[in-house]
């Protein structure tokens, strides 16, 4: 196959999910700093910590990108200069950017680093990909609204990198153009502090402002978007990276969702059928407890792209635990949710495929117990196939 | 950036006009031009018009004409717009507004003025440099910023600044059909052009629409009449009027408010300054 192997890239919220991205296969990792990232109000990490995460993430010959995407005001202006400069001393490989003084900036400081264009910029044409190219964007991270053949189209006709999401959550509105935030809660959406107006319901009243009784109230609340059974064409296109969405999502969500989308990846370049692709959809359902389309790339959502209905984000506690060890014998594990003897559970990693397990025993310090119900619980279990540290163990569906 | 100002203190008075009637209308009055949008490529505006009419219009005036062409471009639409393009070339406008970058990409190669209106993007000076040396002539700024930063930005630019000073605030753009769903959900039917949503939390209601397939959202009026004399003693160039939503009477009694402003006549109250006055935050709790 001639065609060249896209890059998987890994939201990464602090440090600790940097290294479970790179672990799960993770081509790249893309995180904030506490300056200049829209997502202002999620941990985020400290030049000292992306120095650290660009070292780790380097010496497995992977990539990292830092987002400095806000939207600038006057006052944010100031110490811009010296953070970029920060994080190209910190040796990361792109800074993923909306607002292009910073292109300026880096030209001027003749920094190191490449410049990524945010999908927060909506661009969803070519002669934008023209223009930002010879501005010396590298990348661009396409609008959430291109279709299938307008990809076709900006991939022919330019030859800047593309790269889409895959997999995550949406914006209803174009990126950028929604600041439903800045007016109903005071918090700046373009510079981080969006507070999901659009997942509110609201009450509907007619142009002679008489209130509509229909049994659910009007929502703007969209769907996620899933490209699972896509990824083929989206290689066939020539997309150079796929983004997973969710800097603020848990390890167990990065986990599974890298270990999903590697394995089609790199079942395709070996000329494997996915012969699990159902499964391997509804997982990727479970672990968000949302549900999820392919969005605008065969045709515009309809009301099928809605959320209408009350929807249960709530943690479905299917992450059991995390391997900490095996021993031929029993598996070492972590708890992170409630299991006990006689279940059965499925187990799976970077290198581990996905197994079932039923649960024979469960000892604590060498005692037996029935079951494992104390968060970061250290407990053994019988298995007789080999597993290994960080592998995931959850709820058999 | 040190800037030089003329020396004579003025902003100019640019009006979106409601339709044909309100521009004919307008046009008698002291005001200094029009924005008008491009039929199928216009965003915010009442007065969408394809090329032909564009080409009658301007023969009414003697005016500034500016033509918003400011929604999001898809491929097909970069395909329709060149020759359209190619097409305003040729008259006699004063400038094209746009808003997606292939817009500038396509118009670059003709001799027309562009103005730079990213609709909540402009928020900075730097951004404005950045687009001057690009050849732009011109920035409509967000309407989410303060009064002060209005006037630090026409500071530290050349770029020619135009403030959007009266009318409803875009808030929401979405290329999804947000009513019609709702309404296919519930199995009924839009039936009016517009609805408002009402918001329990500050008793509000918003007006929502939804026009070429896409869905508007729109804040209440700005109306920043008390603030005109800073503006223009601050050398803002242009100032904006917004007719979109408004019945022409009471839209006319606004423009005409705002050119006695202009003279120094501030004859009434405004309700609603947005956020002239009130800082946004981004970042809720600091670690």
């Amino acid at each position: 196959m001639n065609k060249k192997k896209p890059e998987l890239l890994a939201p990464a919220g602090d440090l600790e999910k940097v290294k479970w991205a790179i672990l799960y296969g993770a081509d790249a990792v893309y995180l904030g700093g506490r300056e200049y990232s829209l997502r202002a109000n999620a941990k985020n990490l400290s030049i000292e910590e992306i120095k650290e995460a660009s070292e780790y993430v380097h010496s497995y010959n992977k990539k990292i990108y830092v987002t400095v995407n806000i939207i600038f005001h006057n006052e944010d202006l100031i110490n811009l200069k010296e953070y970029l400069i920060e994080l190209n001393n910190a040796k990361v490989d792109a800074v993923i950017i909306s607002d292009p003084i910073i292109i300026d900036i880096i030209k001027e400081l003749k920094l190191d680093i490449e410049i990524h264009l945010s999908t927060q910029q909506n661009t969803l044409n070519h002669e934008a990909f023209k223009f930002w190219e010879s501005e010396g964007i590298s990348r661009i991270v396409l609008a959430r609204e291109t279709s299938k053949e307008d990809m076709i189209r900006i991939k022919k006709e330019s030859s800047i990198e593309l790269e889409t999401f895959i997999h995550g959550a949406m914006c209803v509105a174009y990126s950028g153009r929604c600041v439903l935030s800045n007016y109903l809660t005071n918090r700046d959406s373009n510079r981080g502090g969006c507070s999901q107006i659009c997942r509110w319901n609201f009450e509907l009243f007619d142009k002679f402002k008489n209130k509509l009784e229909f049994k659910e109230e009007f929502s703007m609340a969209v769907k996620d978007l899933s490209m699972v059974k896509h990824i083929k064409e989206l290689i066939d296109i020539g997309v150079s990276s796929f983004k997973i969405e969710g800097r603020m999502r848990s390890v167990y969500y990065i986990a599974t969702v890298l270990n999903i989308y590697r394995k089609i990846i790199d079942d395709y370049f070996e000329g494997k059928s996915d012969e699990n692709i159902d499964e391997e959809e509804y997982e990727l359902y479970r672990c968000a407890n949302r549900e999820a389309i392919p969005q605008y790339f065969k045709s515009k959502p309809g009301v099928e792209g809605q959320y209408y209905l009350g929807r249960n984000e709530q943690s479905n506690k299917d992450f059991l635990a995390i391997v900490l060890d095996y021993d031929g014998n029993e598996i070492k594990l972590e708890q992170r949710n409630y299991f006990k003897v006689g279940d059965i559970v499925t187990i799976f990693g970077p290198k581990t495929k996905r197994f079932d397990l039923k649960i024979e025993y469960i000892k604590e310090d060498e005692t037996f117990i029935d079951m494992a119900n104390h968060p970061l619980q250290v407990i053994k279990i019988k298995c007789d196939k080999k597993v290994y540290k960080n592998d995931i163990m959850r709820v058999k569906f | 950036m040190d800037c030089q100002y003329p020396l004579e203190k003025m902003s100019k008075l640019l009006v979106i006009p409601i339709n044909k009637d309100n521009f004919i209308n307008l046009n008698k009055r002291n005001i200094d031009g029009f924005i008008i949008g491009l039929k199928g490529y216009s965003v915010f505006t009442s007065y969408d018009i394809n090329i032909d009419e564009i080409k009658e219009i301007i023969k009414l005036t003697d005016k500034e004409i500016y033509i918003s062409i400011n929604k999001p471009l898809f491929v097909e639409d970069i395909d329709k717009l060149k020759p359209i393009i190619e097409n305003l070339s040729k008259l006699n406008i004063k400038g094209i507004i746009y808003d997606d970058i292939g817009l500038l990409n396509i118009v670059k190669e003709y001799n027309i003025n562009l103005i730079w209106n990213q609709l909540h993007l402009g928020t900075n000076y730097e951004t404005c440099n950045y687009w001057y040396k690009k050849g732009v002539k011109g920035s409509i700024l967000s309407t989410e910023l303060m009064l002060d930063d209005y006037i630090n930005i026409k500071r530290n630019t050349f770029l020619p600044i135009f403030v959007y000073i009266y009318g409803y605030l875009p808030m929401f753009e979405s290329s999804r059909e947000l009513l019609t769903n709702y309404f296919k959900y519930m199995n009924s039917n839009k039936k009016d052009d517009v609805y408002y949503l009402y918001e329990k939390e500050r008793d509000k209601y918003y007006t929502i629409y939804e026009n070429n397939d896409n869905t508007y959202i729109l804040e209440d009026l700005i109306d920043g009449i008390e603030e005109v004399k800073v503006l223009k003693e601050n050398n803002i160039d242009y100032l904006i009027l917004n007719g979109l939503n408004h019945l022409e009477d009471k839209f006319n009694i606004v423009v005409d408010s705002y050119i006695e402003a202009l003279n120094g006549n501030i004859i009434r109250k405004s309700n609603n300054k947005g956020f002239l006055y009130k800082e946004t935050i981004y970042k809720v709790k600091n670690e």
